[in-house]
């Protein structure tokens, strides 16, 4: 199967999603899980086809005149992604299905939205072509939108929801910029390429922006420091979104992309150094942060932020130390995060209770979930024989080896991992394990087989690589290894831990972590310590939105003053002003030789009359009078027309203000209301001078134009081309009904559309008085 | 000549500005059927004036005669027209709309009714609660 079919099929079943779920009921979770499990194995049929080092690449072209193109790209990194992203999708959906149960039509909603997530997320990880993985990469921004907002009634829910949506998708755009920049330098979109040419990229002088460009939006994605604190505040999503979007998945789109640049551009300090300086300030921020949090879901939210940290400090690192590390923890993290997010969901589905401090005890009322969440706590501690100790002996593996950056690199490690390994003990165990402080929790339903099988699937998984390590690592981690470091990756996993520096450390972790479950309940009780979680809140996102805010209504203020004179007088002005610099080029002599022309008495006498009217109009005390003057101008026009050969113009003409004067009198004599006090001349200096300035800059503007060169060879064109090719006499209609046509057509159609608006106008005034 | 059409066209610009500047809603609109009458005459002499024969093909002949109209301007006004109409008609029934619904021909006090539900505005600025 070509890498296109994962995304489309993907694609379907999201379409189909809802109308499955309406008839399928209660069992849609399970039949929609099919179409993930289908594409896990189909990926895992891909194995044989893709030796180490190799990859499928296909290209569909797409925009080729700008070189985009749809290309994809399956090599051993995005194989694992995908491995991850449908086999975490599949028990998502089964879990979704569960969740759901009371609520047909949210769940009908939700799967939709996971599995068009799910599409998303394929299309990101398979592009090879940098468009179409932005365009992906934005995609799962807007659904993540649509899941954070899933409880719309529920106002901190829709807060999230666009909090990420700014934070994530604002990323994007500078993403966007670095994009294009990059295929810009580089001449080609593709991501193959790119890397091939990355000496190139490096000496070209917009290589700082590309690399500060691209981070930004990775460290908006993944919730590294300055951006990491949408991700809490995401938790406000329903508990499986949770753990596929902003545990499992999406969030480590950041950590994808810069592992993808990290190929070529790893070298560069200018790369690796902002990922090592980032990621270990939020790894410190987030495992302070976990230590203050009391809520079961933001307990883990923190801690995948500091997961995230963790995979972005390993991709700085540079060599193979790095990408080992970095591969082993995702794989780990992905698996034993969602099974604590989908055992935290039980917990809170079934006791409503989402604060871990009233939680404990519910071992025998919750037990293959307490089972589950032992088994990912473990594997999170980092114990040995399951898969979280690998993962945690490559990252500190990685930190020794660390080079100048050793010292830094072994610090955050060891804070960080400690932490971790509280945490595992605190969301895994105290549920379950430890006395209830506050008495028995209340249950208000059973375990939900749909929800407790998933997060026990991936427990078990957790601990059977670490129990047989060779298949997983040897047909799926070491080629997504070698696929991101370049070259063929040798390393040999044994199951049993090996003795040494390493093992006591992780037994001392293990014994600090202990250390701080134990002393939990004193620590976060403390109200010093509730207060220091607003250091870690959307402070400045709060500060910014709000700035946002006030410039805009100062520039609303400013600008819409809700006074139309003001605008006149704005706009005017300056279109006075650009007329007179515009007609400096001309002088006096032009007015002398336009007042030497000879004067037409008859015609001269209807522009006098123009004069009059228009004087009448503007200063008649009474509107009637008003409209007589606006009157006399227009009939005095149509005269000018039809003494300058233009019958038809001045027929229409007169037709016209007939016309409108009848609909002008017609409204104001139905108003009939006491004349409106119209203020004296000279209190209106500002529309004097407006309108008089004005008047004088177009009456300027007329004398130049008449003393320009005329072209007339649109006019001879139709003169010449009337009758032989449209057969018409009058070159007017001609040109009108025939070379014009379509301006012709718009204009009856404007003239429709203002008869429709005056019609629905008036018939609701007419219903209202019938 | 051009210079008294250039007057004209001058002092019905002025006019039409002078009247949308007015507080009068009626007057507003007659300000735009102004200035489209102003902007329909420029359109005219843009054409050059001159040759006072209609624009039509004698019969027998082939081609516009040498003393007859340009054409061209002559076909764009007959379209400016017609909108300028279409325009005007819709501004004095929406002009006539408002004053029927907010009781004033005054735009200013119409935008002060309006104030009332604007985002932008505290609800206590002076003028808003006094009109309530």
């Amino acid at each position: 199967m070509s890498p296109v079919w994962f995304v489309i099929i993907a694609g379907v079943s999201a379409l189909i999603a809802a109308p499955v779920t309406r008839a399928a009921g209660r069992f849609a979770g399970p039949l929609l899980a099919l179409v993930p499990a289908f594409l896990f194995v189909s990926l895992l049929m891909q194995l044989p086809d893709l030796p180490v080092g190799t990859a499928i690449l296909q290209s569909i072209e797409w925009v080729p005149a700008y070189g985009v193109s749809l290309g994809f790209r399956l090599d051993g990194f995005s194989l694992l992604f995908s491995l991850l992203i449908t086999g975490i999708g599949t028990l998502v959906v089964i879990y979704a299905g569960s969740y759901f149960s009371d609520d047909a039509k949210d769940r009908g909603r939700f799967l939709g939205f996971i599995l068009l997530f799910m599409t998303a997320m394929l299309g990101t990880v398979l592009a090879d072509d940098l468009i179409m993985l932005f365009i992906f990469w934005e995609m799962t921004s807007l659904v993540s939108f649509f899941l954070i907002g899933f409880k719309h009634e529920d106002a901190k829910a829709r807060k999230a929801a666009l909090q990420s949506l700014v934070v994530t998708a604002g990323g994007g755009l500078a993403l966007l910029g670095g994009i294009i920049i990059l295929g810009l330098t580089a001449g080609t979109f593709s991501l193959t390429e790119i890397t091939a040419q990355a000496p190139q990229i490096a000496t070209s002088p917009a290589f700082p922006a590309i690399i500060v460009l691209v981070l930004i939006g990775c460290f908006t994605k993944s919730a590294q420091f300055p951006f990491h604190f949408w991700l809490p505040n995401a938790m406000a999503a329903p508990t499986p979104a949770s753990a596929y979007l902003h545990s499992a998945t999406m969030v480590k789109l950041g950590v994808y992309l810069l592992a993808r640049f990290d190929t070529g551009f790893g070298e560069y300090l200018i790369f690796y150094a902002p990922l090592m300086i980032f990621g270990g300030i939020t790894m410190l921020i987030s495992a302070y942060a976990v230590m203050r949090s009391t809520g079961f879901k933001a307990v883990l939210a923190w801690s995948t932020v500091c997961s995230l940290a963790t995979l972005v400090l390993l991709v700085g690192v540079p060599g193979e130390a790095g990408v080992k590390a970095m591969i082993g923890f995702l794989v780990a993290h992905a698996l034993y995060k969602a099974a604590l997010f989908f055992a935290a969901g039980q917990v809170i589905h079934s006791t409503h209770q989402y604060e871990l401090a009233r939680l404990g005890g519910l071992r025998f009322k919750l037990p293959i979930t307490a089972i589950a969440s032992l088994l990912a706590a473990i594997s999170m501690a980092g114990v040995p024989f399951f898969l979280g100790y690998k993962a945690k002996d490559l990252f500190l593996t990685a930190a020794f080896d660390g080079g100048s950056w050793g010292m830094w690199l072994t610090v955050v490690a060891l804070a960080s991992s400690a932490v971790m390994t509280a945490v595992a003990g605190l969301a895994a165990l105290k549920p379950f394990f430890l006395k209830p402080p506050y008495g028995e929790v209340k249950l208000y339903h059973n375990e939900y087989y749909g929800m407790a099988l998933p997060p026990l699937a991936l427990g078990l998984l957790g601990l059977a690589i670490g129990v047989m390590p060779a298949p997983a690592w040897n047909s799926v981690l070491i080629p997504a290894m070698s696929a991101l470091y370049g070259s063929t990756i040798a390393l040999e996993v044994h199951a049993a831990p090996s003795l040494g520096l390493k093992f006591l450390i992780t037994l001392a972790l293990l014994a600090s972590g202990a250390a701080l479950v134990w002393f939990w309940n004193r620590l976060y009780r403390d109200p010093d310590n509730v207060k220091a979680n607003v250091v870690f809140a959307d402070l400045g996102y709060g500060a910014v939105m709000g700035w946002l805010d006030r410039a805009g209504q100062v520039t609303a203020r400013l600008l819409q003053m809700l006074s139309l004179r003001t605008y006149i007088a704005v706009t005017l002005g300056v279109s006075t002003l650009a007329l007179l610099l515009a007609l400096t080029g001309f002088s006096a002599d032009m007015i002398s030789a336009a007042a030497a022309e000879p004067v037409r008495p008859y015609m001269a006498v209807v522009l006098v009359l123009t004069l009059i009217g228009a004087a009448v109009a503007a200063f008649a005390r009474s509107v009637l009078i008003s409209i007589l003057g606006v009157g006399i101008v227009g009939y005095t026009m149509a005269v000018v027309f039809l003494l300058n050969g233009a019958p038809d113009v001045a027929f229409t003409q007169f037709t016209v203000e007939t016309l409108s004067i009848v609909i002008l009198l017609a409204v104001l004599l139905r108003l009939s209301l006491k004349p409106a006090p119209q203020q004296s001349l000279l209190k209106r200096p500002l529309a004097l001078a407006v309108s008089a300035g004005f008047g004088i800059a177009v009456g300027l503007g007329v004398l130049a134009m008449s003393v320009l060169p005329f072209d007339r060879r649109l006019s001879d064109f139709f003169g010449e081309a009337s009758y032989l090719e449209a057969q018409g006499h009058n070159v007017v209609n001609v040109i009108l009904v025939d070379f014009r046509a379509l301006d012709t057509l718009g204009e009856i159609a404007v003239v429709a559309f203002a008869t429709l608006c005056v019609w629905a106008l008036l018939r609701r005034r007419v219903k209202k008085e019938g | 000549m051009t210079l008294l059409y250039a007057l004209s066209v001058a002092a019905i610009m002025a006019a039409g500005v002078y009247l949308m500047m007015d507080r009068n809603i009626i007057r507003i609109v007659l300000g735009t059927a102004l200035i489209a009458t102003g902007v329909n005459l420029v359109i005219f002499l843009a054409g050059r004036l001159g040759p006072t024969a209609p624009a039509i093909i004698e019969t027998g002949a082939y081609t516009l005669g040498e003393d007859a109209a340009n054409p061209l301007p002559q076909a764009l006004v007959l379209t400016a027209i017609v909108i300028g109409f279409a325009l005007l008609a819709l501004a004095a029934i929406v002009a006539y709309e408002a004053t029927r619904a907010l009781g004033t021909v005054n735009a200013d006090e119409m935008i002060a009714a309006r104030e009332e539900g604007n985002p932008f505005e505290p609800a206590s600025r002076e003028g808003s609660s006094a009109r309530k």
